[in-house]
């Protein structure tokens, strides 16, 4: 069989190295799929890397705990156990890394949908050619398509993956004149026709849960599932006032405090994720463009109807069990759903603070190829 | 009343509210209400009206640390700048001035300046401003005989040049430079040469007479609005008072002062010859001197009833106190 | 994201901001360069080239060309401020601050306070400091501790080309006369700039790396030195967090006295001299307000109080060093 790399993964597309936090196996242990190998810490998050796929043993270790390298250096070889030290020498010797400072190799590429007068940041990763259907991810009020770095990260090796910057977030135009989330899911109909998908998996958080809901339901023949996590708009209730908190913090201090009310584990909210969600706030349009979407939201969460019952049956909705801004409770408002996971001990994105969560969501698109 | 008759009336309003205010000033400092350095303009009164009565309000002036004149030819509020004078609250830089940086920008009025020659740059700032928003204004900056030695004036001088902006500099000559006299600092002895050394026309007026000052700032003002770019004005004049309050002006002869006074003044000119060519009238000019003395009387009697700013006022109109 | 260069997004947020609104002018020496020549016009755009482009986009009647008259293009901006202009003028280098400083510390700075709160005087003045060019004592100095010393002037120095894009953005739009200082060896450095219009605001410093055992504050092109001289004391175990102000005045005092006080054992490093400056102006602060959470007294990585010598060797010695600020960091740790 083949010698295996285990390179740094670029997880989101501002990362330029990361720092081995920890090994999880060590030289010798066999290595399954799915089997958490690495732990590597970058300055926006700390995450497991795991293996792609399964057969072989952990040969070398070649950056020990405590080291720093960049995106898509050599850190570890998997081969089976059978092939000689020899060839895993040559293989370290001659292994090739790019290190391009534009981009490795690894990781997503991003493209520029124009739709509707908006350029449309996406992210795109995975096989270019896949029997496998796309999963496309829309995030959520205030964020952008980074934070589904992990599920990118995780799902792409299996099947093409599709990340949305919703135009006012991200790289996409700033300035919506009307920025509400039937818009919204028009635009998200309009790239994903533009890019050529007739069918897809959606997932969508917050914000972009109620995005997806209404893409689903007005277009049932390109859902062929739906992913629904922490979504918003269910009920009235919006708590701890975050969409206006958020909307009116401008500050380190308060924002970080703002920020703080999306985990269970404040401790998430890094320094370094402040200074960027500052920095895309200061972005000419995005405090306008902001604001009409609270406004909007506030106005009308609660009132924007029921999933139909065809999409329901083909709906996971994951929610956080320790959600301060739409409690647990939401879900009732959606009866037909054909999955409901409450993941203990997180707060309101799951897909950031749980480690199952990619497990839940892998499974239960499996489910519905 | 036709406008030239009320041009008339305004211009003998103004020099005599600035000759009176300015007298009013040297006692009342004397007395001690009015605190700091004061420098008094009497006697220069009609080179600062001569030439306002050019402007109009799209108009810029900046002037030096003897800026009553200017201030009050210009439009400034009397009764303000008699509180600011006495350090009020209600003064027209709320007392954060003083006499040596009075201002109102409303009225065109950037600032006496306690740096001499420092209205020079600001002021082809003012017609930088007037020539790119396309206003039509111009701007005249106002100075001593000591200014025309600065380098802030020969920079400016040539920058007005250089960009043709709608500037008129005005030299006004009064004698002395504090303690020194311009025929002995001024190299070369002859500003007009001076500024066609730099590449733009002068004008000379004597600075005792109102309508020779008036016709010569019309000449260059008309030059600026046109587009025809900077000129210099240089009056002749003298001050009656020292170079500030509490100056004994030793360095000017015995009697200067008072033969200048009975036989140049400029207010007297004035009078005699709108009253010698049927311009206006006795009691129109008794009249309006009345009216002023009226005025500068219940200036005093307002600012000295105002009262001081708040001490809470000391951390305003600034970012960031430390 | 766009990567640019520091001169590329200085240029670019004086294009965006002339666009955004007609009373955005450029006034300076050589900006354009050849007005007036039979040659090019626009020959230099800035002697740095900062300003290339600009004229060709928005004439000669917002980029205007100077005379060598420090003293009154500086005042004409000032006044150009005061009557209704929103201008731009470049100070070549801040060194030649002495022929025009009556127009910035007399008149701008004190417009808006003398006359009583009713001007304001929306000026921006940008201009070159620093040391490493091997431009010898009358090009090379770190001068932004004499405007911090005025009140009523404001002063950005900004440390990436990030920050300078978003700083100057600010500046234009501050109703405040602004110093914005931009390091002469930085001009090509490269970093991660939106291509939209963004503002960094003033008073609001930035915390680059986190670490529990000294915090690092650092000015300008000094971060760095600052991050190399970190990294080899992490070798030592010692783990540093370091600090940039962003701009001098106003001060992020709030995040250097937390800063100082999570650690207690404080550096800071400036390339100005070190007599009466901004280091010893923060060492101070901390000292008076932050003293119950010092472990160590603070230390400063200055200049030597010399003026900035020609022969490189000299030049190189004159500069704070990554060895110098590792050895004040050490020094502060086992205190």
């Amino acid at each position: 069989m083949t010698v295996k790399a285990i390179t740094v993964p670029r997880w989101g597309m501002s990362m330029s190295e990361g720092k081995i936090a920890g090994w999880l196996v060590a030289v010798g242990a066999e290595v399954a799929a799915g089997d958490e190998l690495v732990e590597i810490e970058t300055t926006k998050l700390t995450g497991v890397y795991e293996a792609h796929e399964g057969g072989g043993q952990l040969r070398r270790i070649l950056a020990e705990e405590g080291t720093v390298r960049p995106v898509g250096a050599l850190i570890g070889v998997i081969a089976d156990a059978a092939v000689p030290d020899a060839e895993i020498d040559a293989f370290i010797a001659s292994y090739v890394f790019d290190e391009d400072e534009d981009g490795a190799s690894a990781g997503p590429k991003e493209e520029r949908v124009e739709v509707d007068g908006y350029q449309v940041n996406v992210l795109r990763a995975g096989p270019a050619e896949s029997e496998e259907l796309p999963l496309v991810l829309v995030h959520g009020f205030g964020g952008n398509a980074d934070n589904w770095a992990m599920t990118v990260a995780a799902m792409s090796p299996a099947r093409p993956v599709i990340a949305i910057d919703l135009p006012g977030h991200g790289k996409s135009t700033k300035l919506v004149s009307d920025p509400r989330p039937e818009t919204y899911a028009k635009i998200v109909a309009r790239v994903l026709k533009a890019l050529g998908v007739s069918r897809c998996h959606v997932a969508g958080h917050s914000y972009g849960g109620l995005v997806c809901a209404i893409l689903a339901a007005g277009n049932p023949d390109l859902v062929a599932s739906l992913t629904l996590v922490d979504p918003a708009g269910l009920d009235a209730a919006i708590g701890e006032d975050y969409v206006g908190r958020f909307v009116g913090a401008n500050d380190r201090r308060t924002l970080k405090d703002v920020m703080g009310l999306l985990f269970e584990d404040t401790r998430l909210v890094s320094r370094s994720m402040v200074d960027d969600m500052l920095n895309y706030r200061r972005i000419e349009g995005v405090q306008a463009t902001l604001e009409k979407i609270a406004a909007d939201l506030s106005a009308r969460a609660g009132t924007f109807g029921t999933l139909p019952a065809g999409v329901a049956g083909r709906t996971l909705v994951v929610w956080g069990e320790k959600d301060k801004i739409f409690p647990p409770g939401h879900m009732e408002r959606i009866p037909g759903a054909a999955e409901k996971h409450v993941v203990a001990g997180v707060g309101h994105m799951p897909h950031v603070e749980s480690p199952d969560f990619n497990r839940l969501l892998g499974d239960f698109i499996a489910r519905h190829a | 009343m036709s406008r030239r008759d009320n041009q008339l009336r305004q211009a003998f309003w103004k020099m005599t509210a600035i000759r009176r205010f300015e007298e009013r000033v040297h006692l009342e400092n004397e007395k001690g209400s009015i605190p700091g350095f004061i420098h008094l303009y009497a006697g220069q009164e009609a080179c600062a009206v001569g030439v306002c009565m050019e402007l109009g309000e799209r108009d810029y002036i900046a002037s030096t640390h003897r800026g009553h004149g200017h201030a009050i030819a210009k439009g400034c509020d009397i009764t303000a700048m008699m509180h600011e004078l006495h350090a009020k609250q209600g003064g027209i830089c709320a007392g954060k001035a003083g006499s040596m940086h009075m201002a109102d920008l409303t009225v065109g009025m950037m600032g006496a300046n306690g740096i001499v020659g420092a209205g020079n740059p600001l002021v082809c700032g003012a017609a930088l401003t007037a020539k790119t928003r396309k206003t039509g204004g111009v701007a005249v900056s106002f100075m001593g005989d000591g200014a025309s030695n600065q380098a802030a004036t020969l920079e400016s001088f040539n920058l007005a040049v250089v960009w043709k902006l709608p500037v008129i500099f005005v030299v006004e000559d009064n004698g002395y430079a504090e303690a020194t006299p311009s025929s002995w600092s001024i190299g070369g002895g002859d500003l007009i040469k001076r500024a066609e050394g730099f590449g733009m026309p002068g004008f000379s007026a004597d600075g005792f007479d109102y309508f020779a000052v008036n016709e010569a700032a019309g000449k260059a003002v008309a030059r600026a609005r046109n587009g025809d770019g900077p000129s210099l004005l240089y009056l002749t004049c003298t001050r009656y008072y020292g170079h500030f309050e509490g100056d004994a002006a030793t360095y000017r002869a015995r009697g200067e002062v008072e033969e200048l006074m009975e036989k140049r003044d400029c207010l007297s000119a004035f009078k005699s010859r709108v009253l010698a060519g049927g311009m206006m009238s006795a009691d129109e000019l008794a009249g309006i001197e009345a009216e002023v003395a009226d005025l500068i009387d219940t200036s005093v009697r307002s600012a000295v009833a105002d009262v001081e700013p708040d001490v809470s006022r000391l951390t305003t109109d600034v970012y960031a106190t430390y | 994201m766009a990567r640019k260069t520091y001169r590329e997004a200085i240029n670019q947020a004086l294009d965006q901001e002339m666009a955004r609104d007609d009373r955005v002018i450029l006034i300076g020496e050589d900006i354009a360069g050849g007005t007036g020549a039979s040659g090019a016009q626009d020959a230099w755009g800035g002697v740095m080239g900062v300003t290339k482009g600009l004229i060709g986009k928005y004439g000669p009647e917002r980029v205007l060309d100077t005379p060598i008259s420090e003293l009154a293009l500086v005042g004409a901006g000032a006044g150009a401020a005061a009557t209704g202009l929103r201008p731009v003028v470049e100070l070549m280098f801040n060194d030649f601050l002495g022929v025009c400083l009556d127009q910035l510390m007399n008149q701008a700075a004190k417009f808006r306070y003398m006359f009583g709160g009713r001007v304001r005087a929306p000026l921006v003045v940008r201009t070159q400091y620093g040391a490493g060019l091997r431009a010898a004592a009358q090009h090379s100095q770190t001068l932004y501790s004499i405007f911090a010393h005025i009140p009523g002037l404001k002063v950005a120095v900004p440390s990436n080309p990030y920050d300078a894009k978003g700083l100057l953005m600010s500046a234009i739009r501050d109703d405040d006369p602004v110093i914005f200082m931009e390091h002469k060896a930085m001009y090509d450095d490269i970093g991660e700039v939106p291509d939209e219009a963004y503002t960094v605001p003033f008073g609001e410093g930035r915390v680059l790396q986190e670490g529990k055992d000294v915090t690092v504050i650092a000015i300008g092109r000094m971060l760095q030195t600052a991050e190399k001289a970190i990294q080899a004391a992490r070798a030592d175990g010692i783990r540093c967090s370091l600090v940039d102000p962003r701009t001098i005045s106003p001060l992020d005092e709030g995040l250097i006295l937390e800063m100082a006080a999570e650690t207690g054992r404080v550096v800071i490093v400036d390339e100005a001299n070190p007599r009466c400056g901004v280091a010893a102006d923060i060492a101070s602060l901390i000292c008076e307000q932050a003293f119950g959470d010092l472990q160590a007294p603070v230390v400063k990585v200055t200049a030597p109080h010399t003026p900035v010598p020609f022969a490189p060797v000299l030049e190189d010695a004159y500069l704070p060093s990554a060895e110098r600020i590792a050895a004040a960091i050490k020094q502060v740790r086992a205190y």
